[in-house]
């Protein structure tokens, strides 16, 4: 039986081609501006001079993010009328009947996962394609996604299989929430910081 | 930045409110007559108490213009285990009802005994809590700006300087009699004032010399107004120039104290302009996806 669902994400292999994000936004009929996953584009660097040349020192890379059904959720913690609550799986739920739109989870949650529809007035966010999850399938994201760069699954398989690293930049840091994600690092990723990496495509996310 | 009115009114009022309460303790039990509710102090403990429900009620009913759907409040005492929110609202509640039992009783004569004495304490102690908890409620690891030891102080500042000046201003000029308690409030209150124009100067979020500097996050980039910024710490520096100057000429008016207590106003005015204008930068600090 499952005990925490969680992601695996292929920095590696993300082309940042956004299929994820608009099969999230067509499978659950988001309205435009509603995204339960993102794929953020991180980039930075520019020149260097190495003996008399002078090489590019350009970082990029993309990073597709939704919710991470954390094994803390300071979402569901910090909610003052419990609307966010948690499966038995690990999958992580919002009430929308029982949300009163106070908007303090958007701050709690360090991934920005949780966004504002203006159609229910209320909080919403990934909600791991549950029913499909139930039926035997998989999340919309990792259906859709050409380069094979997201994947699902019990987290203690998705360990064995692609190990535990659960940070890149410019993510926060896990022990925050206990995020239920594992990262395959862009080789980029470690040079990122020093390299004065930032998130390029904000109008986007 | 601007949609948060009414936290901005929530937090600013009930600050206010508690600092009110709180600081006509001493007054109450520490004037020239002891312990006894002489009228004075019947008359300023009625005056204050009725000002600080006022404003405790006011800033709950404006709060309730920041839900997307005020008619599920009531649901917002559900998670005390664990929710900062929750517990900011079930002690701001306890406050209000504990300083509403104490002006009745006062009000109604009874102003010895038990129920009168608990009922103090237990707005006090509520007080404190509401405070506490408003200062935890956005202590978050997830906000960086907001994860300090700034948003305390600033909290503690706003709430000492407001509730001083509101009860000293309320309750009379001073400024004929330094010995009085009264006095002793705007005197404290100035080197509050000083103590927030430090706080600013030093520890704000993004301007501050020693400020919380911005580091690449999934949050989205603070867009922070800087003459927000430099007009808070103009009328903060401002209201502490012109309360000096109020405060060295104490018997300079001559007219029955009209001309002290229109300098106090000013000072009551710029500071309450000033610690607006700071908590629309603290909310500016944190923006959420798509603001």
């Amino acid at each position: 039986m499952v005990t925490q669902y969680g992601f695996f994400f292929n920095a590696a292999a993300c082309s940042g081609c956004k299929a994820c994000q608009v099969a999230c936004q067509d499978r659950h009929d988001l309205e435009p501006g509603v995204l339960w996953r993102r794929v953020y584009e991180v980039a930075g660097g520019g020149w260097e001079k190495k003996g008399e040349a002078w090489v590019p020192s350009v970082v990029a890379y993309n990073i597709s993010m939704a919710c991470n059904h954390c094994e803390k959720p300071v979402c569901g913690l910090a909610c003052p009328v419990k609307a966010i609550s948690k499966r038995d799986d690990g999958i992580v739920l919002v009430d929308t009947g029982a949300c009163i739109g106070c908007r303090y989870c958007e701050w709690a949650c360090p991934y920005t996962a949780l966004r504002f529809d203006a159609r229910t007035n209320t909080v919403s966010k990934c909600d791991f394609c549950y029913d499909a999850i139930d039926a035997g399938g998989a999340p919309a994201c990792v259906a859709s996604c050409p380069q094979r760069a997201l994947d699902f699954g019990d987290m203690a398989e998705l360990r064995k299989k692609y190990g535990d690293v659960r940070q890149i930049f410019p993510l926060p840091d896990p022990a925050q929430t206990e995020p239920a994600l594992i990262i395959k690092p862009h080789r980029d990723a470690a040079l990122a910081a020093e390299r004065a990496a930032e998130i390029a495509n904000w109008e986007e996310v | 930045m601007l949609k948060e009115w009414p936290l901005v009114a929530f937090t600013i009022l009930g600050q206010m409110a508690v600092g009110a309460f709180l600081l006509l303790f001493p007054l109450l039990f520490l004037s020239p007559a002891g312990t006894a509710w002489n009228a004075t102090a019947r008359g300023a403990a009625l005056v204050v108490w009725g000002m600080t429900f006022g404003l405790v009620a006011i800033a709950a009913g404006l709060s309730l213009f920041h839900l997307h759907h005020p008619f599920r409040a009531h649901r917002a005492l559900a998670n005390f285990r664990t929710s900062w929110l929750s517990r900011e609202i079930f002690f701001e509640l306890a406050f209000m009802a504990f300083v509403a039992l104490a002006f009745v009783l006062v009000w109604t004569g009874h102003t010895t005994g038990l129920f009168l004495r608990g009922a103090i304490v237990g707005a006090a102690l509520s007080g404190i809590l509401f405070l506490v908890s408003m200062s935890r409620l956005y202590a978050l690891e997830s906000v960086p700006p907001w994860d300090s030891a700034f948003i305390g102080i600033s909290f503690f500042l706003t709430t000492v300087i407001l509730g001083g000046l509101a009860t000293a201003w309320i309750t009379g000029s001073p400024l004929g009699d330094r010995r009085s308690y009264l006095s002793m409030l705007w005197t404290a209150s100035s080197y509050f004032i000083a103590a927030d124009v430090l706080l600013a100067v030093f520890l704000t979020p993004l301007y501050g010399l020693a400020g919380y500097r911005p580091a690449p996050s999934l949050r989205p980039p603070a867009r922070v107004s800087r003459l927000l910024y430099f007009g808070r710490l103009g009328l903060l520096a401002g209201g502490l120039i012109v309360l000096v100057m109020a405060m060295s000429a104490h018997d300079f008016a001559g007219d029955g104290g009209r001309g002290s207590r229109l300098l106090l106003s000013v000072v009551f005015a710029s500071v309450l302009a000033s610690e607006v204008a700071g908590r629309f930068l603290f909310y500016s600090f944190a923006p959420r996806p798509g603001d």
